[in-house]
């Protein structure tokens, strides 16, 4: 007896862990009727991570208006560097485009964006004054996209813990598949260019027409 | 100090000297003198017109909000979640437009930075889909009127602005800002009156088949039959 009583409630728990949507819409239909609160979307470690997640959709809405107003700054008639104006511009579109996705994917998984939650940003990670020269702003560039690369790399740990309660595959695959090769590959290259153009501005004789000459290769490679 | 010393100083010091001029860099372009007398857009209009760059944004974000909103799986109104994530483009697009239009008249040379200053949404819940259409209906108003509020001034920027009429800003905001405004008023007045009639008696069933058609537009009915 004394068994049976320690047996029944966790029968019960049991039942309603896996079927607490379907109780609920029982419940719905019958005279008493009542709430679906539980049918929803969410498993797995979400609860855990959407604020993350809703972190790091206002981080790349944030990455977005900086590589926006870096096109901006080389596209006046001063700088005129049509190379780097079309470099930045490519980059805030895909910021744009990446941070709606994730706000996708958070309701995806039944979660929602928070648009105030916003951890604060490592001072470097701003940009004071965007009057800045051919190399310094691709420095910068480089500098912002590793903070975004690594920033997934956080939310990647977070859900890639071996506990079940946090691990969650599902956001694992989307960070991997929609983001970090991307990132790799965005790293690379600004490195590659700020190496370059350090190597080509190292000669004060040629500096003006190595400048004119890079911009016009990035516009190139920018297609 | 012995003759030697001082050579190895000496040395020492060239060596050190010239480490220093290889490692520096010719980073910054000269400046071009370029005469200024085709700069003739006047201050108060400038600055209607970068103000309006930040209302354009704040716009995009509260139709990312909405997108988002309606995309919840508890909410599930795909049709209109679609509809406003590419309002949303559409008004980032927008905001983008009047800076090439800045830099083409010459502007946006300092002070970028002021530009854009972290956009926020006006909301991030809306209670149903036609809450959410009255609310974008009555958010392109505001952004008509601001619209026009840049014609104006460009129009006569007054004493500071010497009463200089810029006839190409004025034309280009009605030509490529205020008659897409017109338009897209327009559509979502019409949305709202079918949404609106649908719901008044069927609620909950309205503004499903609403959404639906949204989302797989004319031929929806048809595209549902045979999916
Ligand atoms: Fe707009």
């Amino acid at each position: 007896m004394k068994l049976a009583l320690l047996v029944v409630p966790f029968i019960f728990a049991q039942a309603f862990a896996v079927e607490h949507c379907y109780s609920e819409v029982v419940g719905a239909c019958s005279p008493v009727g009542g709430g679906v609160e539980n049918c929803n979307a969410k498993y797995g470690a979400i609860n855990e991570i959407h604020k993350e997640l809703s972190n790091y959709a206002n981080l790349l809405i944030n990455k977005n208006w900086q590589f926006l107003l870096l096109h901006t700054h080389f596209s006046n008639y001063e700088a005129n560097r049509p190379g780097l104006t079309k470099l930045y511009k490519k980059y805030a579109d895909k910021l744009w485009e990446d941070s709606i996705k994730v706000a996708k994917y958070i309701t995806k998984r039944g979660g929602v964006t928070d648009f105030s939650y916003k951890k604060v940003a490592p001072a470097e990670t701003n940009i004071e004054n965007y009057e800045l020269t051919e190399i310094a702003s691709l420095g910068k560039g480089l500098d912002l996209w590793k903070y975004v690369a690594n920033e997934v790399f956080h939310v990647h740990a977070e859900v890639g813990r071996r506990r079940e309660t946090v691990h969650d595959a599902e956001t694992l695959s989307f960070l991997e598949n929609e983001f970090v090769h991307d990132h790799s590959e965005i790293v690379r290259k600004l490195s590659g260019y700020t190496n370059d153009l350090k190597s080509l501005l190292s000669n004060p004789n040629d500096s003006n027409l190595a400048l004119w000459f890079f911009d016009n290769y990035v516009a190139k490679a920018a297609e | 100090m012995n003759p030697l010393s001082i050579f190895t100083i000496g040395i020492i010091f060239i060596f050190a000297f010239n480490t220093n001029v290889q490692g520096k860099l010719q980073c910054k372009a000269p400046i071009v003198d370029i005469p200024k007398d085709w700069l003739d857009m006047k201050d108060p209009c400038v600055k209607k017109v970068q103000a309006q760059v930040q209302e354009e944004l704040t716009a995009a974000m509260t139709y990312f909000a909405m997108g988002a909103h309606f995309s919840k799986d508890t909410i599930n109104r795909p049709g209109f979640a679609q509809f406003f994530f590419d309002s949303a483009t559409e008004e980032r697009e927008h905001a983008t437009k009047l800076i090439h239009y800045l830099l083409m008249r010459g502007q946006l040379t300092t002070e970028v930075g002021q530009l854009i200053r972290d956009p926020a949404p006006l909301a991030e819940i809306w209670p149903d889909g036609i809450t959410a259409l009255k609310n974008a209906l009555k958010l392109e108003a505001h952004v008509t009127r601001k619209l026009v509020d840049i014609a104006k001034i460009c129009e006569d920027p007054g004493q500071e602005g010497e009463h200089w009429n810029d006839y190409h800003i004025v034309d280009w905001i009605a030509n490529e800002y205020l008659d897409e405004q017109y338009k897209g008023q327009r559509q979502l007045a019409g949305m709202i009156s079918n949404l609106g009639k649908m719901i008044d008696t069927n609620g909950q069933l309205g503004e499903f088949l609403f959404d639906k058609k949204l989302l797989f537009g004319d031929d929806f009915v048809k595209d549902m039959v045979t999916a």
